[in-house]
C-alpha cells in the first residue's frame, strides 16, 4: 500500500460517519426505473392524522433516467429526474426539507449473517459485516455504506448467536441519491430499498416463515422472514424481458427459494405474499400459486393509511403505495417497541 | 417485521446543532460587527485629525522654509552683507571680552622700560572693563614717567590715573615707586585686525566707509595707531558711547560693545 492509499484510508477513517437509525420524515419519495412517487404524511409533526397519507402523486419516468446498478452510476439523467422530483414535491404540497427515499432494490445488496460475537463499536461492526459481505458486493467493502440490525438466534443449538441483517450500498451511489435531492433543496433522512419497507406489512405473529415476492420495474426481489427475522433475500434483474417472461422467471425463482428455504434453512414457509407493482395481470397471484403449488396472497397497502387520500390518489395508492404504507407501519412498530 | 435499517448518514453534532447555534452566533457576530464599525469610525476620525495636523505642520514648515529662503536671499544682497559682517564682528568682540591674566601681565610687561619693574598687579573687579591696580618701581623718575606714557598710549589700557608716588631710599637702590590704576580693554586691537580684511571689501562697496568717518569725528581723539585700524565700526554704534576721557584710546572694541551689556551673541535679523 503506497502513501496515497494510506492517506486515503486515514481520511476515510477520520471522516467515517455511521448510518442513521430508522426515521420517518414527513415526505416520502420512491424512485424506480419507470416511475417516481411522492407522498406527504398528514399531520406529521403535530400528531394529528399521524400514520396516514395526506397526498400522493406519481409520475412516469423515462427508462434511461435511472439504472438500478449496485456499482453505479444509478442516476443517468440528473436533470430530468431532478425536475420530476421537484414537480412531485410541489404537487405533494409539503415544503419540509427532510424526506425519506425508497430506492430500487437493485442498487443495494442485502445479506443475513450469523455472528458469535459482534463488536460493540459500530465502526468495527460495520467493517466486520462489510468483510463478511465482500463476496456479495460488486465493489470493495471499504466503499460500502452499511446499515444493519441484529436479532438473537432462536434456532435450537444456536442460542446466543447473533443474526445480522445488513443492507449495503455503494457510497457513491448513495451520494447520487442524496445529491439529487439536495438539488431540489431537500435532504434525504431515510434511504431504504423499497422491498425492505414492505417487510413491515407482513403479519407479525405467524408460525413458520413467510415468503415475499416483490416484482417492480423489471426486477424481482424475494425475501423470507421468520418470526420477525430476515432469513433470505435475493434480487433478480429482469430488465428487457416481456411480462410473460418476467412472470415465468419470477415463478421459477420463487420455486427455487421455497425449495432452498425448506431444504437448507429447515424452514417451512407458511404464507407466500406477492406484491406486483403494477400487477401485469389480475390473476398473477393465482398463477403464481398454481406454479408454486401453494396459496399466494396479494400484499396490499392498509386501507387505513390511505383513508385521507382522494379517490384518484387512492387508486395510485392501491397499485403502487404498498412500500410507503410499509414505512408508516414500520414507524408504528418502532414506536410500539 | 420491524425494520430499523437506514442507509442515510447520521447527522453529525454540528449538523444537529447548526440551526440552534446559528442565532446566537449571528447575534454575537452582529455585535462584533457593530463594535468594529464604531472602532473604524473612531479610527477614521483620529486619522483625519492627525492628517490635518500633519498638513498644518507641513504648511508651516513650508512657510518657514520660504521665510528662511527670503531671509537668506536678503542677506545675500550687498547692503545686508555689511550688516552680517558687523554682527559677526560684534559677536567676536563679545567673545573676546573674556579676561586673561596671563595676557594682561604680558601686556603690562611690554610697557615696562628696562629701569622699571612691576612690583604689584591686582585686579579687584573683573566684570565689564576691569580696573587694574599697578605698582611699579623705577630707578628714577624718568623711566617711571616713560612707563606711564606707554600705559596711556597703550590700546589695551585707558583711564590711567595715578594714585600715589613716592621717593624712598631703599636698600636695593630703588628711589621711585608709584601706584596707579587703569581700565583694561585688552584684545581689541586683534579683533580690529581680524575684521580689517572684511572692512576692506565693505569699504570698496561703500556702506562701511561711512561708519569709519563718523568714528573719527565722534571720538575726536588723536589718531592712535589702533584707532586708525577700526574704521569699520558703524557710526551709530560709536556715537552711542559717552565722551572719551582725555588721552583714552578710542578702540573699536570699546565702541562696538556696550560697556554694561552682557556678553551675549548678537544675531542678525
Amino acid at each position: 500500500m503506497d502513501w496515497k492509499d494510506q492517506l486515503k484510508a486515514l481520511w476515510k477513517r477520520a471522516t467515517w460517519t455511521r448510518t442513521a437509525d430508522f426515521t420517518l420524515p414527513g415526505v416520502l419519495f420512491e424512485l424506480q426505473p419507470d416511475f417516481v412517487m411522492a407522498a406527504r404524511l398528514a399531520g406529521k409533526g403535530n400528531g394529528d392524522g399521524q400514520g396516514q397519507l395526506g397526498r400522493m402523486v406519481l409520475a412516469p419516468l423515462e427508462l434511461d433516467a435511472l439504472a438500478p446498478s449496485p456499482s453505479g452510476p444509478a442516476i443517468l439523467n440528473k436533470s430530468l429526474l431532478g425536475k420530476t422530483l421537484d414537480r412531485l414535491a410541489i404537487a405533494a404540497g409539503n415544503g419540509k426539507a427532510r424526506v425519506g427515499v425508497l430506492v430500487p432494490d437493485g442498487v443495494a445488496r442485502v445479506g443475513v449473517f450469523p455472528f458469535e460475537v459482534l463488536p460493540a463499536n459500530r465502526r468495527e461492526a460495520a467493517t466486520l459485516i462489510g468483510w463478511r459481505m465482500r463476496e456479495n458486493l460488486p465493489f470493495g467493502p471499504e466503499e460500502a455504506r452499511i446499515s444493519y440490525q441484529t436479532a438473537k438466534s432462536v434456532e435450537v443449538g444456536k442460542e446466543g448467536e447473533i443474526e445480522v441483517a445488513a443492507v449495503a450500498m455503494r457510497s457513491s451511489v448513495a451520494a447520487e441519491f442524496e445529491e439529487i435531492f439536495e438539488s431540489i433543496n431537500r435532504s434525504s433522512a431515510l434511504i431504504l430499498p423499497s422491498t425492505m419497507a414492505l417487510l413491515a406489512l407482513l403479519p407479525r405473529e405467524e408460525a413458520g416463515g413467510q415468503l415475499l415476492v416483490h416484482v417492480c420495474a423489471n426486477a424481482a426481489t424475494l425475501a423470507v422472514v421468520d418470526r420477525q427475522r430476515l432469513r433470505f433475500w435475493r434480487t433478480r434483474d429482469l430488465a428487457g424481458l416481456a411480462p410473460e417472461q418476467i412472470f415465468i422467471q419470477t415463478a421459477a425463482e420463487a420455486a427455487r427459494v421455497v425449495a432452498s428455504t425448506e431444504d437448507r434453512l429447515q424452514l417451512r414457509l407458511a404464507r407466500t405474499w406477492l406484491c406486483a407493482r403494477p400487477p401485469a395481470t389480475e390473476s398473477w397471484a393465482d398463477d403464481l400459486g398454481r406454479t408454486l403449488g401453494r396459496d399466494v396472497e396479494l400484499l396490499q397497502p392498509t386501507p387505513e393509511t390511505g383513508s385521507l387520500l382522494t379517490s384518484d390518489d387512492r387508486i395510485v395508492y392501491r397499485r403502487y403505495g404498498a412500500p410507503l404504507a410499509g414505512l408508516i407501519a414500520n414507524e408504528v412498530l418502532n414506536g410500539r417497541n | 417485521m420491524k425494520v430499523s435499517l437506514n442507509l442515510s448518514l447520521a447527522q453529525s453534532f454540528r449538523q444537529r446543532h447548526v440551526v440552534a447555534w446559528s442565532v446566537p452566533l449571528l447575534a454575537v457576530s452582529g455585535v462584533l460587527l457593530f463594535r468594529l464599525g464604531l472602532s473604524i469610525q473612531g479610527n477614521w476620525k483620529q486619522y483625519t485629525a492627525v492628517r490635518q495636523s500633519v498638513e498644518r505642520e507641513q504648511s508651516r514648515q513650508n512657510e518657514l522654509v520660504a521665510q528662511e529662503a527670503s531671509v537668506k536671499s536678503k542677506l545675500e544682497q550687498p547692503e545686508n552683507r555689511a550688516l552680517l559682517r558687523e554682527v559677526k564682528f560684534v559677536n567676536s568682540v563679545i567673545e573676546q571680552r573674556r579676561l586673561s591674566v596671563t595676557g594682561l601681565t604680558e601686556k603690562v610687561t611690554v610697557l615696562l622700560p628696562p629701569q622699571v619693574r612691576l612690583a604689584a598687579l591686582s585686579l579687584p573687579d573683573s566684570s565689564g572693563d576691569p580696573v587694574v591696580h599697578l605698582g611699579v618701581e623705577g630707578t628714577g623718575e624718568e623711566p617711571v614717567e616713560t612707563f606711564l606714557t606707554n600705559l596711556e598710549d597703550s590700546p589695551d589700557f585707558k583711564d590711567v590715573s595715578l594714585l600715589s608716588q613716592g621717593f624712598e631710599q631703599k636698600g636695593n637702590g630703588v628711589p621711585v615707586s608709584i601706584t596707579c590704576t587703569a581700565r583694561y580693554v585688552g584684545g581689541r586691537s586683534e579683533t580690529a585686525e581680524d575684521t580689517k580684511a572684511e572692512s576692506t571689501d565693505t569699504k570698496d562697496k561703500g556702506p562701511a566707509k561711512e561708519p569709519s568717518g563718523e568714528a573719527k569725528g565722534a571720538g575726536g581723539a588723536p589718531a592712535a595707531p589702533q584707532a586708525t585700524t577700526s574704521p569699520r565700526v558703524p557710526a551709530p554704534q560709536t556715537a552711542g558711547v559717552g565722551p572719551m576721557p582725555a588721552g583714552g584710546a578710542n578702540t573699536p572694541g570699546r565702541a562696538a560693545a556696550p560697556r554694561n551689556a552682557a556678553p551675549s551673541t548678537v544675531k542678525p535679523k
